[in-house]
C-alpha cells in the first residue's frame, strides 16, 4: 500500500493530536504507520518473521518515546531513525540466537550427557511450568526458553513491559517455591 | 484482525497525554542549573585550597577552564540530541579540536625543566574529580532515562565526557595553576574513569527495553 504525500503530511499534526491525548489520532497515526515501517524494514531484513517482530517493537518504541517527538522537526526522520535501530537490534538479536545454534550443533556427541538424565529433567521442568498459571507459563517461555527480549515478549503476548516484567517476577516467585516443596519431599 | 491491529488498539487504550520535550538548549541549561551546585556541594566533602589566580600563568588556566566548560556543554548537548530519534548532534570530531587544544594547554601548564614542589596531591585530584562528577552522572543518567536512547552506548559516552570536562571546570578552582606530570595523569584516569563508569552504570538505565 503506498501511502501518499498528503496523509504523510498529516502525520505530525496526529502526533501533536496523539501527544495531548486523542486516543483515536493516535491509532489512526500508527495504523497509517504500519505500511511505511514494513517497507523500510524490509530493505534490511528478508525474513518476513522478523519483519513482523520489527514492525511490533517499532510500535512500541514509538509508544514510548512519543513525547521526544518535537512538532517543530519533521516526522519522517524521527520514525525512520527508531526503525532503523530497532532492526539493526533484532539483526543483532537474530545473530546471537543463531550463533547460539551453531555452537549447539557444533557439539561433539560425546560432550552431550546422557539422553535419560536429560529427559528427566526435561520432564521435571515442564512439570514445574504446568503448575504455573498459563500467563505466567507463557512468559517464562518466551522470555527464557525462547530466549525473546522483555520488549519482544510483551509485543508477542500484547502486554505491556512493565506488566511482563512483574509476570515473569511472579512466576520465578513461584518456580523457586515449588522447587524447595520438591527437595524437601 | 492482525496482530499489529490488536496491539494499536491497546497502545490507543493505554494512551495518555503526555509533557512534549523540552528543547535540547534548555534541556541543557536545566542541566547545569542543577548539576553545577551538586558538584559544588559535593566538592565540600574533598578538602582542596583554593586557586591563587595572581600567579603568573592564571590567565591561561582561566582559558583553559572556559574551555573546558565549552567542551563539557557541547558534549552534554550531544548527549542529549543523540538519544533522541532523528536529531542532529554534533559528531565528536567537531569537538576533538578544542579538545586537543585543552591537551595542549594542559602539557604546556606543566614545567619543564625546573622541577616543581609535589605534595602528592595528585591521588587527591582523581578523588575530587570523582566525588564532583558522582552527582552529576546521577543527573545525566536520569535525564537521559526519561527520553531513553536510540544509541545508549553513543549517548552514555559523551554525556560522560561533558560531566568529566565539568568536574574538570570545577577542579580549576582548587588547583595549582601549575601543572605536576603526576596530576596531568591523573586528570586523564579520572576522565576516562568517569566515562567508562556512565556507560556502565547508565548503560541498564536508558536502553529501551529497561
Amino acid at each position: 500500500m503506498q501511502t501518499s504525500d498528503s496523509a504523510r503530511e498529516s502525520w505530525p499534526a496526529l502526533m501533536e493530536q496523539a501527544q495531548a491525548g486523542d486516543q483515536r489520532a493516535y491509532t489512526r497515526l500508527l495504523k497509517a504507520l504500519v505500511p511505511v515501517i514494513r517497507a523500510q524494514t524490509r530493505k534490511q531484513i528478508t525474513d518476513n518473521a522478523l519483519v513482523e517482530d520489527v514492525i511490533q517493537d517499532v510500535l512500541l518504541t514509538v509508544h514510548r518515546v512519543r513525547h521526544t517527538y518535537d512538532p517543530a522537526y519533521p516526522f519522517l526522520p524521527w520514525l525512520m531513525a527508531i526503525i532503523s535501530a530497532r532492526a539493526i537490534d533484532a539483526l543483532r538479536r537474530r545473530g546471537r540466537h543463531q550463533q547460539w545454534e551453531i555452537n549447539d550443533d557444533a557439539m561433539p556427541e560425546v560432550a552431550s550427557p546422557p539422553d535419560a538424565p536429560q529427559q528427566e529433567t526435561q520432564e521435571e521442568l515442564a512439570g514445574y511450568l504446568r503448575q504455573l498459571p498459563s500467563r505466567q507459563r507463557d512468559i517464562v517461555e518466551h522470555v527464557h526458553l525462547r530466549e525473546m527480549s522483555l520488549t519482544e515478549a510483551a509485543a508477542h503476548n500484547n502486554l505491556s513491559v512493565a506488566a511482563v516484567k512483574s509476570l515473569l517476577h511472579r512466576a520465578l516467585t513461584n518456580l523457586r517455591r515449588f522447587g524447595a516443596n520438591h527437595d524437601r519431599s | 484482525m492482525t496482530d499489529h491491529d490488536l496491539l494499536i488498539e491497546k497502545l490507543g487504550r493505554e494512551m495518555q497525554p503526555v509533557k512534549p520535550l523540552r528543547s535540547t538548549g534548555r534541556r541543557v541549561f536545566t542541566w547545569l542549573l542543577l548539576a553545577l551546585p551538586c558538584g559544588i556541594a559535593a566538592s565540600f566533602l574533598v578538602q582542596r585550597s583554593f586557586t591563587d589566580w595572581a600567579q603568573p600563568g592564571a590567565l591561561q588556566a582561566i582559558f583553559q577552564l572556559v574551555l573546558a566548560f565549552i567542551l563539557g556543554t557541547l558534549a552534554i548537548r550531544s548527549a542529549f540530541n543523540i538519544s533522541i530519534a532523528g536529531r542532529r548532534s554534533i559528531s565528536w570530531k567537531a569537538l576533538l579540536p578544542i579538545g586537543l587544544l585543552w591537551l595542549g594547554m594542559s602539557i604546556s601548564q606543566i614545567p619543564g625543566e625546573v622541577p616543581i614542589e609535589h605534595d602528592n596531591d595528585s591521588a587527591r585530584c582523581f578523588t575530587f574529580l570523582l566525588v564532583v562528577s558522582t552527582p552529576m552522572m546521577a543527573l545525566m543518567i536520569a535525564s537521559l532515562r526519561r527520553t531513553r536512547a536510540l544509541h545508549p552506548v553513543r549517548s552514555l559516552a559523551m554525556a560522560g565526557l561533558g560531566v568529566s570536562c565539568m568536574a574538570v571546570t570545577l577542579l580549576a578552582f582548587c588547583h595549582p595553576v601549575h601543572l605536576h606530570p603526576l596530576d596531568f595523569v591523573m586528570h586523564l584516569a579520572a576522565i576516562v574513569t568517569i566515562v567508562a563508569l556512565t556507560v556502565l552504570v547508565g548503560k541498564r538505565w536508558v536502553t529501551f527495553d529497561s
